[in-house]
């Protein structure tokens, strides 16, 4: 039996204990199961319906290792097309972004509508006259979808309805993009890197990994970039998890019932915001928000904060969305973009940006340091020393008699919260999901 | 005569300008970052803008929005301040840089004063225990002003050749 499988075997019950094999982390079969059962299973963020405006304006992007086409047809309609000739597969498009109303195969000249629809071939009349148009489109991903201007794709033609896969944590999601009438828009273009880490690295990182924040953050904290508030020990002060919330979780820092924070936007945008399209419950989460940070399985991530580049200025706020995008059991490419409110000026916008990019970006002083550390991990879960000792990660920070914090009895939202960060419910959810995909368990 | 003065004063101005941006790049891979903060004028003004590939009709894909870096005097030198603590994790262990600087071209000059000055940049940057380089090449188009008898850098725009940086972080200085 070969070690993934003997893994998967297990991985349920080491889970249960708060455990997990550090092979998760690098080995090239785990890692081609994924490809299959997960990226090809789940709904994978594309990317943001600001990014392409116009009709004809398309982008570049991945689900797994596979290369699609992110575009807005000319209809309007968003479409996800698989970046690859029906004639002999070569990339249709060969430029990361642009705007077209067609997209012609360089090799032999197939050319396609910015829907995916074939439209002309050469020499159709001489060697290809009975050439079915309708059958010979640019393969559409089977589902897409759009959760308040962010665009998912899946690849399951039995997939469940996007609605239904994020489920209850819509009421999270809602309240970072539900604030104002306009909702979020994407500052630019993204940032994108290569780590020597494995996908899930960031991805657990950013569903709730709060006591990591005071030890690998430390030099950000030292120097006031921020205050221990935002980003100190973790406890029952500011912090609260939130987990198994349909198989996602959140981990909030926020002030208390009375305080005015809302992620250190200043009131020249707060006044844009609204309960209108939110409970007042979560309206209220809102107003009192240092920091969210979350991850919808498998690889999208979000973190809304407010910091600053500059000791001359106030932090600002801005919402930082990525994709952790799979290269390899030991690579992943990061993709990051920094949103701010529709309705912001345009010099807010060009100061979130900034907050955002010196911040949570390749050369922000709180990811570079994250990232520092991650490749350290994906060599040592390919040792053999650790295959033949076994070795298992410690994920029980919190969990059972770890702790004696009880859980929120009328927290408002969906999921379980507990008034605590010093924990990692987080980290064991999205484990739980992987391992449900893995399994093939998921619906 | 006029021609040959003027001359005199732009080869005389590209060849200070050639031992700044050496002398830059000697703190930079020495490390020694206040020194260097030292170099920039308090106006400076610094980018490294994000770039895609894109069709040649649509120019060389650099963005507007978006940076790697994009500072002023105060931001540089609360990154600088940062780096220097030693919970930096990114730089500590350091990344062993080696920057070559080259094709130092002055490109226009207004008065005696400002300097417009195109390089081509080569960084070789080492981290841990692997044996090769990750590479990070660009060109740069930096403005320079004489202050008080020196040359400060004050608009540097740094071009790079990746769209995808190759390296975990970009925490080191163009
Ligand atoms: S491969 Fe596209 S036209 Fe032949
Ligand atoms: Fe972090």
């Amino acid at each position: 039996m070969s070690l993934a499988s003997k893994l998967l075997e297990n991985v349920k019950s080491d889970l249960e204990q708060g455990l997990l094999p550090i092979q998760v982390f690098n080995n090239r079969e785990l890692y081609d199961l994924e490809l299959r059962r997960v990226f090809a299973k789940s709904w994978v963020y594309i990317g943001h319906e600001t990014e392409i405006p116009a009709p004809g304006d398309y982008a570049l992007r991945y689900i797994g290792e596979d290369p699609f086409i992110f575009v807005r047809d000319s209809q309007g309609v968003v479409q996800v097309l698989f970046n690859s000739c029906r004639h002999r597969g070569s990339q249709v498009c060969r430029s990361e972004v642009g705007n077209t109303t067609h997209f012609v195969c360089s090799y032999h000249g197939w050319t396609y509508k910015n829907n995916g629809q074939l439209d002309g071939v050469p020499a159709r009349s001489l060697g290809y006259r009975e050439l079915d148009f309708s059958k010979w489109g640019l393969i559409s991903a089977p589902h897409v979808g759009n959760y308040h201007g962010l665009i998912f794709a899946n690849l399951d033609p039995d997939a469940v309805s996007l609605d239904s896969y994020l489920g209850q944590y819509r009421w999270y999601l809602d309240i970072q993009f539900l604030l104002s009438d306009g909702g979020m828009e994407v500052i630019g273009q993204p940032h994108r890197w290569q780590v020597d880490a494995n996908w899930k690295q960031g991805a657990e990182n950013f569903v709730g990994d709060s006591s990591h924040t005071q030890a690998v953050h430390r030099s950000a904290l030292e120097v006031g970039i921020t205050d221990s508030t935002t980003a100190g020990a973790p406890g029952t002060a500011f912090g609260i998890h939130v987990y198994e919330c349909d198989g996602s979780a959140i981990s909030i820092r926020q002030l208390g019932p009375d305080k005015t924070a809302f992620w250190e936007y200043p009131e020249e945008v707060t006044r844009f915001f609204g309960p209108g399209r939110l409970s007042p419950e979560q309206f209220d989460l809102a107003k009192r928000a240092l920091v969210h940070d979350g991850t919808i399985f498998p690889n999208f991530s979000f973190i809304h904060v407010g910091l600053t580049d500059s000791l001359e200025r106030k932090p600002a706020g801005y919402l930082s969305l990525r994709v952790w995008q799979p290269r390899g059991p030991d690579k992943t490419e990061i993709w990051s973009w920094i949103l701010a409110p529709k309705e912001a000026s345009d010099a807010y916008k060009r100061r979130a940006y900034r907050a955002g990019m010196s911040t949570f970006s390749p050369s922000g002083s709180f990811e570079q340091d994250d990232v520092a550390i991650w490749p350290g991990i994906a060599q040592s879960a390919r040792t053999v020393f650790a295959e033949v000792t076994g070795m298992k990660l410690n994920y029980q920070m919190g969990l059972g008699d770890m702790s004696n914090v009880a859980l929120i009895n009328d927290w408002p939202g969906p999921g379980i919260a507990v008034p605590s960060n010093a924990g990692e419910s987080g980290l064991r959810t999205f484990h739980r999901t992987w391992c449900r995909h893995m399994l093939g368990e998921s619906a | 005569m006029h021609d040959e003065s003027s001359r005199q004063i732009r080869d005389d101005t590209e060849a200070e300008c050639r031992r700044f941006l050496y002398a830059e790049s000697r703190l930079l891979d020495r490390r020694q970052l206040r020194d260097w903060l030292a170099m920039l004028s308090p106006e400076i003004d610094y980018r490294i803008p994000v770039r895609q590939t894109v069709m040649r009709n649509h120019g060389e894909g650099f963005s507007d929005k978006s940076f790697f870096m994009e500072e002023d005097f105060g931001s540089l030198s609360l990154r600088v301040k940062r780096l220097e603590s030693d919970y930096a994790l990114s730089e500590n262990p350091p990344t062993r840089t080696r920057r070559i600087v080259g094709n130092v071209e002055l490109t226009s000059m207004r008065g005696d004063n400002e300097a417009s000055v195109y390089s081509s940049l080569i960084v070789c940057c080492f981290r841990g225990d692997k044996p090769n380089p990750a590479f990070l090449t660009a060109e740069r188009q930096d403005e320079l002003c004489r202050i008080d008898d020196g040359w400060k850098l004050k608009r540097r725009l740094v071009l790079l050749d990746t769209t995808v940086l190759g390296m975990e972080s970009l925490s080191i200085f163009l």
